[in-house]
Formats: C-alpha cells, structure tokens, sequence
C-alpha cells in the first residue's frame, strides 16, 4: 500500500489557532465584562476585615434591607407590605430621623426562590453595607440566608413568617415578630371546641410548614375525634385549578366547620370550589389568607357569572388577627396607619388603600422604629438586640397583646383575637372596592407556641402616643 | 501540493486534544484566580462563582441538545436531584466534600438515564413535553416527604470551611471555578472522542448512525446521563452557594433559564456555556443598576431584567441564531480566511480529474 | 452468500414485497432492477434490518438474521449505503470513516482500515478534514461508500449509488464495484434505475415489478431479453 506523506492540512491549522486565539480571548473577555460590572471599589480584600465602625450606620443615616417577593406567584398582595414599611421610615425621616439618622430602606426581589435570597441577600452585605434586615419575608428564603447572616453577626430582624424557627439560640441575631403560626392554630382551636363542641371539623391546609404549623396548634386544642377530614394543597398546584377534590372531600366527609390554612389566593379558590358544590359550611380562616380586601377581589372574580358575591360568601366567617381589624376605623391606630399611608405613600395608598397588608406593614415598621430609639444615639448591631430583649416588652405598638420579646425569646407576638365578618359591621373601603368587616367575638388571647394553656389577656393595649398621632 | 503557509510555531497548541485542554484550563484557572483574588469585589466574586456553576449546567445541556439533538426541558429538576443528593449527605454524614459531589453527579445520572430510556422513543415537542413534566413534576416531590426532605424549610448546607484565612465564600468561588474548569476538559475531550461523533452521527441522522453500527438508542441515553450528571454538580454547587436546598430553588423557570442560556452562549459549544452563564447571573444586575438609574427604584426594576433577557435572546435568535459563540466563530473564521489565503488552486479534486 | 426467502414486507396496509426470493453469491454483483415503487428500497431495507419481514427468511453465511436489529445485522457483516444518505454531514471525512470502523475495535485495524480506504478514493483523501457538507454530489458518494467499506463488511447493499452523478463517473464508480467484488470477495448487491450501466457489470440479476420478483437470471441473459428490457426496464 502506497504510504501517504503526512501533510498537515491547513484547515487543521487553522483550527488549532482558532482554538487557542478564542480561548485567549474568552477568558479575557470574561475578565474585561467582569471587572466592568464590579462597582463597588471598597471591599476588593479577599479576607474579611473587622469593621471600624457599625457597618450600615454613619452620622447621617441607617442602611437597612430585606429580601421580598416583588414578582411570582407569590408577589400579589405581599408586594405591598415593603412600600408600606417605606411610609414610616419617611415619616421618622421627616421628623428628624432616629438620633438624627434618616433610614435607607432597600428592598429587593427574591420571587420567593431561596438561590434568589442567598444572592440578593449577599449584596445587600457586601454591596450596600447594610446595618441590619428588616422584614424580609418566607420561609424558605429566609431558613437560606439564617447561617450567613448570623455568622456575619447581621441582625435578621421581623421575619415576615410565622416559623417556630426564629426563636433559636443557634441564631442569636435572627427574630420573627408576627405570632407563630402554632399560636394562632391554638387561639383557632380554643375558639372552636368551646363554640363547636361536637361537631364535624375538617381541616384545609397549605402543605407546607406554614400549614403544618397551624395544624399542630389546632390539634393541641381540639380533640382529635373531632376532625372528620384533613386536606392539604400544594400553592404551586393552585396555577392549574381549584382545589375541587379536597373540597368535595370535606362535603362528603360530613364537615361543618372547616378550618383554612391558606393563601388569600387558595382561600377565594376554595370557597369558590365550595359554592360550586353548593356547600357552605362554617369557615375559620387563619389571619395569613383572610384578610377580606385581599380575598375578596380574588372572590369577585371567581363567581363572576355564578352569581357568588364575595360579601356574601365571606358573611359569617370566623377569622384571627393581632392588629385591630382595619375596619374598626373608629380605632385610633386604624386611624393613625391610614393617615401615614396616605401621606407618606400616596402612590401605594392610592392603589391599596390600608388593607391587611399595608396594615401589617406600617405595624412592623413601627415597631422597628421603636427598637431603634431604645438603643440609643451609639447605634451598634448588638445594642440594637440588647434594646429589643430589654424593653421589646413595653414597645408602644398597634398590637392586641405586647410584644414577647425578651433574652430568650425572639418571637414578636404571642397571642391574637378572633373576629368574624358579619354583615352589620362597618366595611372596609379601599381602592378595589368596599368589602365586608367583622367584628370581635372573643376575648384577646395570649399562648406560647409550643404546649400550654390558652390564656385571656385581660391588659389594654395602649393607643398611639401623641408625638405619632399629631406628626403623621 | 500547493504550499500552505504555516502559522507562527509559538501560537502553535498540541495536536492531542487531552493535553491541549489541559492547557487552557490551567490558563483559564489562572485568569480566574487573578480575577477573583485581586480585581473584583466579594460580592461580584460570589457572581463569577454562580456563572461558574451555571457553566456546568448549560455545557452539559450543550452536549445533549447542541451535539446530540435531545431538548430537554427538565435540567432544573436535574439540578434538584443533584442539590438535594449533596444536601441529604451533608446533613446526615461527614463524607469529604468531593466524594459528596461526586456521589451527587452520580445520582443526577442515574436520573439521566431513567429519563433517557423512555426518552429515545420521543423527539421534539414530545420530548419537550416529557421533559416539562419532569421540571414542574419533580421539585414537588421535595414537598411530599417532608420528613426526609424538610418541606418549605429545606435542608441547610454546609459550606466548606477554607484553609486559613481564606474568606469563605472566595474559598467556594474557587471550588465552583476548578469544578467547572474540570468538566469543561471532560467534556471537551469526550466531544473529540469517538462518543462525540456518535452523539453528532446521531443528531444529524439517525438512520445512517445505526447503519455504521451505533446503537442509537444507547448514544442517546448516554447523552443524557452525561448531561445530567453535569446538571447534578450544577445543583449541588447550588445547594453550597444558597445554604439551603428546598423545592423553590428549582421552579419550572429556572430550566427554561438553562435552555435560553445555552442558546444564547452558542448551542454546542462549552464556551458558549460561559457566555450564557455570564447571561444568567448579570442580567438581572445589569437590570438592577439600570432601573436604579433610570429612577425605577428597587419594585420596578423586578420585571425589568426579565424583559432584558427575553429581548436580548429574541435578537440574538433573529441576528446570530448559532449564539454568541457561534458569532464569533463566524468572525474567527472570516478573520481566517482573511489572514491565511491558500496561494495555489483548489485543494479539492472531483473525480473526473482523478489520478487513477 | 446472502439469502432471501419468501419475504413479504408490509407497510401498514401497503403490501411492499410479497414472496420474494433471490441468492446473492460471494464475489458476485447482484444487481435488483425494476420501476420505481417496485419495492427495491424496501429489500435493501429488510436485508439490513431497518424493517422487519412479516414474513419469510433472510440468512446471510448460514446465520438467520431475520428480525435481528441494524446493529447486529452490521456486526453479522452487511453494510448498507442508502440511497442519497449514509454521510454524517456534522462529520469530516476522516470522522465519518472513523466511524464507520469503530466496530473492528481496534485502533490499529481502524486506522488501517482508512488508510486503505482512502488510497482507493483519492479524492477523499484529499478532503480528509473537510466537513462532509462541503463535499460534491460525487465525493459524498464516494464517502458514503468508502464509510461502509471502512467497516470491512462481507457484504456491501448500495441504493442507487449513480442517482445523480454524471456518467463518466458512474463508469468510475462502476469499475471500482467491479474490482472490489473480485478482489474483496465482497457480496454486493446493487439496487439501480439505471438498468443498463448495472447489468454491465453485475453477474445476476433480479427484476422487482409491485413487490413481486418478475424475473431472476444471470444478468447477461437478462439482458439479451428485449421484451424483458422494454417491459420492466424502459431500454
């Protein structure tokens, strides 16, 4: 055979110089791109340096952050808690600040995905050197960034979650401040074995730790013989349909009470579903999905066409809060929150209006002002934890029952009243529209999350103090 | 024979694929290390970090979609099976991090071959659609067992503690960056290997792949269990850089994401992997600063990096359909042509002037 | 000797082959003819294993290979180069041959293998590092062909291997059959429209009229028959 002569084709060549010249250039590109979008040309150390001073907090101002959802699916109605925050941070801003410091609120957006929070979470640290995070919410994204945060020693302040995991001495710098979700599953539960002794309960859950924890509260109060049927549904599962199955399910297992865990969306899907197989029985819907200018747009919508107002359909309806009801517009702090939202985030009062959630947002906001005044004008990340254990107690807030906080505890509050929708009473008027309000149908009860008794608390809570009332 | 001119010797690289990878991954690694260790700041190092993992992910995808020809829409819940496997071994044993990953790649290949077999017999929006239902379908399941998988709260990771005073998220940006550097040679000599051509016999006809003698329904698993095992280490890099693994890190978005980036980097090529990483991770900052710019303040700005990516990936379809590195493959060899004119005829002869 | 045996190939209704039967001899060109739609194709495919005979045998050196998948009928030693096809165009030239000699296993006999193969087309040889899309009508049929002799079969099925190709060229490609058969001792069967250029070289001939075999012989008699030729064969 004839041998061939070994001739390096020059397309060969070519594509080993194209290889490597591409390669060169790659890699600088990526460096190029890179280093063009690094802005900050502070922290360029590769170890991490012991700050001087608090990060976060100069002469003239307090940085401080939060991871939220602003889009996904979980972004509707939660979106709205942020904004609100803002109008009592300009508020405090335009009344001298805290010692003089005006906050910075900066908030970004995880879409409730936790590799999102870890993310946004680490530029707020690194980039814009913030002094702590208040209220940033979830479960999930907030269980992601605990470890970091509190090994950075970065206090995690108000977690918008009902977690149990927020008390932890593992994570001395991390706090909740709504009540846990155990505590308002056993208020729930009192309520219903002392007023539905006997009959059929049946429970309609998110399946997850907010659902879960809500149903170990109830179960520790009502007897388990009781509940006839125990539904759950997965939020993601809500995209494709109402939750029918699990509804039929309760009708046909006999239940007359029905106890929610739910998502305002998953609330007006199950009634919806509810009033399709023309049943309705007696609701009991925890604060998270009852909130009625939430619900009841999301109702309007669904019996559009199947002559199911949402007025109607909420009448009647048993719920918990721990905030007077925005419909008490006789209520001076009702009075108070509306007024601040108005004039201090005209753009989100106009579109929402004080409903559950700006609500819930000016409330925490103000708490977080107080926590700032008591650790006073030498601001420091453990001052500021020191201050809450110390005097979280006393803290003037819109709260049914005073905060819990002490040295041990980081939860905010630990009790709650229930309400129910009722026709009669005054509605609450929004932007979306005026829906029905309810009206207090027990006393304010206090319980810890874990086993223990359901306590009456027979205190008053105090109203807002005249320096918040004539500056807002 | 005409005579060709050759290039310079010194820009001369290796003939042998192994060893001339090798090179440019050691070059590469040493780029980065600069990168990271003295220009960028701790938090854009985290960034590079993320890219590099995205990397993994969107090359092994490469492979099966760009080389291969199998769509697949399910690698976010590839990634899953990978996180979740590093997570659960993290929580419950003290393995070495590296046999950790290692056992995560091998779980999210297995899964690749479960879904692979069925797989073979489906092609294009079947096997979209199959792949759909793996991403939304799969996730859940970190939901169901809630015992083992810890639900909404998710297992935590540890992330490897660094030698030294190493700052500890720089320790695992490195850790991401050699990952990815070592898969990037893996992949880039099994392209050049004999499973390379059978994964492009395949792709381009099926019915002349097995008439050589391919088992095709094998290549095509085998395909799929290469890229899932790429997405596994993804995921579980994820799992480390996030400290959390829970089923909201793996929405049906986020293997769309996968998809769109390996189509804009440049289907087929493992370079195009990094550009379509740096995609992923920068959009959405670039969008950040953009808005913040423009006023938007920090709720308007949600939407904007994914209207930037969608609009920057409908151009890229439209101008430059093979990616960006398929661009600048386009330019590279009209720069070749440019510089090295061959100065006889036409190399090639037709059979009627054949010599015989 | 490659032998088939009463099959009948069914596309879903359509009746493709009924009851054929023919004898390939070792180092002899068998050459299928008839009209299109005869069910030339569709022989080829059966004797290759891309579809399965409802019917009848298909034995090749004794071995039954009825039923068997392409691969293990391209182990069993048979490559099929079909019509239009059978070139990876993702590939080079070089890739493409590699290809078709991975089942020698080794890398020296592969390596042998296309040495050889290229020192018979010169032209390939010539574009060993071009993609397979860059090539003419007439390199890639000789690629294609040159990639299923890489495989060293015993058996060689060509689908219309002239469709297209200019005249003096398929005289070339001719004479190259002819050789390998003798020199090679390959089987081969030639499935061809073009009736005359195929029986000048082949040895026996069967003519497929609507899947049925209307006529077997050797190919010199077949094509002294005029009617024969008129009928079936448009010359």
């Amino acid at each position: 055979m004839k041998q061939a002569t070994d001739i390096t084709v020059p397309s060969q060549q070519r594509r080993a110089k194209r290889r490597s010249l591409k390669a060169v250039v790659a890699v600088a590109a990526i460096s190029l791109i890179a280093a063009a979008c690094s802005s900050s040309p502070s922290s360029s150390s590769s170890t991490t340096a012991a700050p001087a001073s608090t990060p976060g907090v100069t002469s003239s101002s307090i940085t401080l952050g939060a991871t939220v959802p602003l889009t996904g699916p979980a972004a509707s109605g939660y979106d709205e808690i942020a904004p609100a925050m803002n109008a009592v941070f300009a508020w405090k801003n335009a009344h001298g600040g805290v010692y003089g410091r005006k906050i910075n609120y900066i908030y970004y957006d995880d879409a409730y995905n936790p590799a999102s929070t870890a993310t946004q979470t680490r530029k707020l640290v690194l980039q814009d050197n913030i002094f702590a995070t208040v209220g940033s919410l979830g479960t999930p994204t907030q269980t992601a960034v605990q470890g970091y945060l509190n090994s950075l020693k970065i206090p995690q302040m108000f977690i918008e979650s009902g977690c149990n995991c927020w008390s932890d001495p593992k994570y001395p710098y991390s706090s909740g401040w709504e009540p846990p979700y155990s505590v308002e599953g056993k208020i729930l539960g009192y309520y219903i074995k002392n007023h539905f002794a006997g009959k059929k309960i049946g429970y309609f859950t998110q399946n997850d730790e907010f659902g879960q924890d809500v149903v170990k509260g109830l179960d520790m109060e009502i007897p388990s013989s009781d509940v006839v049927s125990r539904q759950t549904y997965d939020p993601t599962s809500l995209l494709s349909g109402p939750p029918a199955n699990q509804m039929a399910a309760l009708k046909a297992a006999g239940a007359q009470v029905v106890v929610f865990a739910t998502i305002p969306a998953a609330t007006s899907l199950a009634i919806g579903a509810a009033e399709g197989l023309n049943w309705s029985p007696q609701y009991v819907v925890d604060s998270v999905g009852a909130d009625s200018p939430t619900v009841g747009p999301l109702l309007s919508i669904i019996g559009k066409g199947k002559g199911l107002t949402a007025n109607t359909a909420l009448n009647g309806t048993i719920f918990d809060d721990y905030i007077p009801p925005e419909a008490e517009t006789s209520n001076a702090w009702v009075q108070v929150e509306a007024k601040l939202l108005k004039d201090y985030a005209p753009a989100t009062y106009n579109k929402y209006g004080l409903d559950g959630n700006t609500e819930y947002g000016i409330a925490l906001a103000y708490t977080f002002v107080q926590a700032l005044e008591a650790a006073g004008p030498h601001l420091t990340r453990q001052g500021l934890l020191d201050a809450i254990a110390r005097d979280g107690k006393n803290f003037i807030t819109p709260g049914l029952v005073p905060l819990s906080y002490s040295s041990t505890v980081h939860f905010g509050y630990e009790g709650a009243q229930v309400f129910q929708y009722e026709a009669s009473a005054p509605q609450i008027t929004v932007p979306s529209g005026s829906w029905i309000g309810g009206k207090a149908v027990s006393p304010v009860y206090t319980t810890s999350p874990g086993a223990g008794p359901v306590n009456v608390y027979s205190g008053t809570p105090p109203p807002p103090p005249a320096s918040l009332v004539n500056s807002a | 024979m005409p005579k060709i001119p050759r290039p310079p010797k010194w820009f001369h690289l290796p003939r042998q694929p192994l060893v001339r990878h090798l090179i440019l991954a050691i070059v590469a690694a040493g780029g980065f290390y600069l990168l990271t260790n003295d220009i960028l700041s701790t938090y854009n190092t985290v960034l590079v970090g993320e890219i590099a993992f995205y990397a993994i992910a969107l090359g092994g995808l490469s492979i099966l979609t760009g080389a291969n020809g199998q769509i697949s829409f399910g690698h976010g819940a590839l990634m899953a099976v990978g996180a979740y496997t590093a997570a659960l071994l993290m929580v419950h044993t003290h393995f070495n991090l590296v046999l950790e990953l290692l056992i995560a790649i091998g779980a999210a290949a297995i899964a690749g071959v479960i879904v692979g077999i069925p797989a073979t017999r489906l092609k294009g929006p079947y096997l979209a659609g199959m792949t759909l239902i793996l991403a939304v379908g799969l996730p859940l399941l970190g939901n169901q067992y809630g015992s083992v998988f810890n639900g909404d709260q998710g297992l935590v990771t540890t992330p490897p503690s660094p030698p030294g005073s190493v700052n500890p998220e720089l320790w695992l940006t490195w850790i991401e960056i050699l990952g990815a550097l070592v898969i990037m040679v893996l992949l880039a000599n099994l392209m050049k290997s004999r499973f390379g051509r059978m994964f492009r016999a395949v792709r381009d006809d099926e019915v002349a792949a097995s008439l050589a003698g391919i088992h095709v329904a094998r290549t095509k698993v085998i395909a799929f269990a290469v890229s899932a095992g790429c997405a596994g280490l993804a995921g579980a890099f994820l799992a480390l850089s996030s400290g959390v693994v829970s089923s909201g890190e793996f929405p049906l978005s986020l293997s769309i994401e996968i998809l769109a980036g390996m189509v804009l980097g440049g289907a087929g090529t493992l370079v195009g992997a990094w550009w379509g990483g740096i995609a992923l991770v920068f959009f959405p900052q670039w969008a950040s600063s953009i808005s913040k710019a423009a006023g938007l303040g920090t709720g308007g700005n949600a939407y904007l990096g994914t209207i930037i990516f969608g609009a920057v990936l409908v151009l890229v379809m439209m101008l430059a359909p093979s990616g960006i590195q398929g661009g600048f493959r386009r330019v590279g060899s009209f720069a070749d042509r440019r510089l090295f004119r061959p100065r006889g005829g036409d190399v090639t002869k037709s059979l009627q002037t054949g010599s015989e | 000797m490659l032998e088939v045996e009463g099959v009948s190939v069914q596309y879903g209704a359509v009746r493709a082959l009924e009851d054929v039967s023919l004898t390939a001899e070792v180092g002899a060109i068998t050459t299928i003819l008839g009209a299109n739609g005869a069910g030339k194709t569709t022989l080829l495919r059966a004797m290759s294993g891309l579809v399965h005979p409802r019917r009848g045998t298909i034995r090749f050196d004794g071995r039954v290979l009825t039923g068997r998948s392409v691969e293990q009928v391209v182990r069993a030693g048979i490559a099929h180069v079909p019509e239009g096809r059978g070139v990876i165009e993702e590939l080079t030239v070089e890739e493409n041959l590699r290809l078709g000699s991975l089942i020698l296993g080794s890398r020296s006999a592969q390596k042998a293998v296309i040495a050889e193969v290229l020192e018979l087309f010169p032209p390939l040889r010539d574009a060993r590092n071009r993609y397979a899309s860059s090539l003419s009508g007439g390199e890639r049929q000789m690629l294609a062909i040159a990639r299923a002799l890489a495989s060293r079969p015993k058996a060689l099925l060509l689908d219309e291997p002239s469709l297209g190709l200019a005249p003096i060229v398929t005289a070339r490609l001719m004479a190259v059959l002819r050789e390998l058969s003798r020199s090679a001792s390959l089987t081969i069967i030639l499935v061809e429209q073009n009736a005359r250029s195929a029986l000048s070289i082949a040895q026996s001939a069967v003519v497929l009229n609507l899947g049925r075999v209307v006529a077997a012989d050797t190919a010199s008699s077949l094509a002294a028959d005029t009617n024969l030729r008129h009928h079936y064969l448009g010359f």
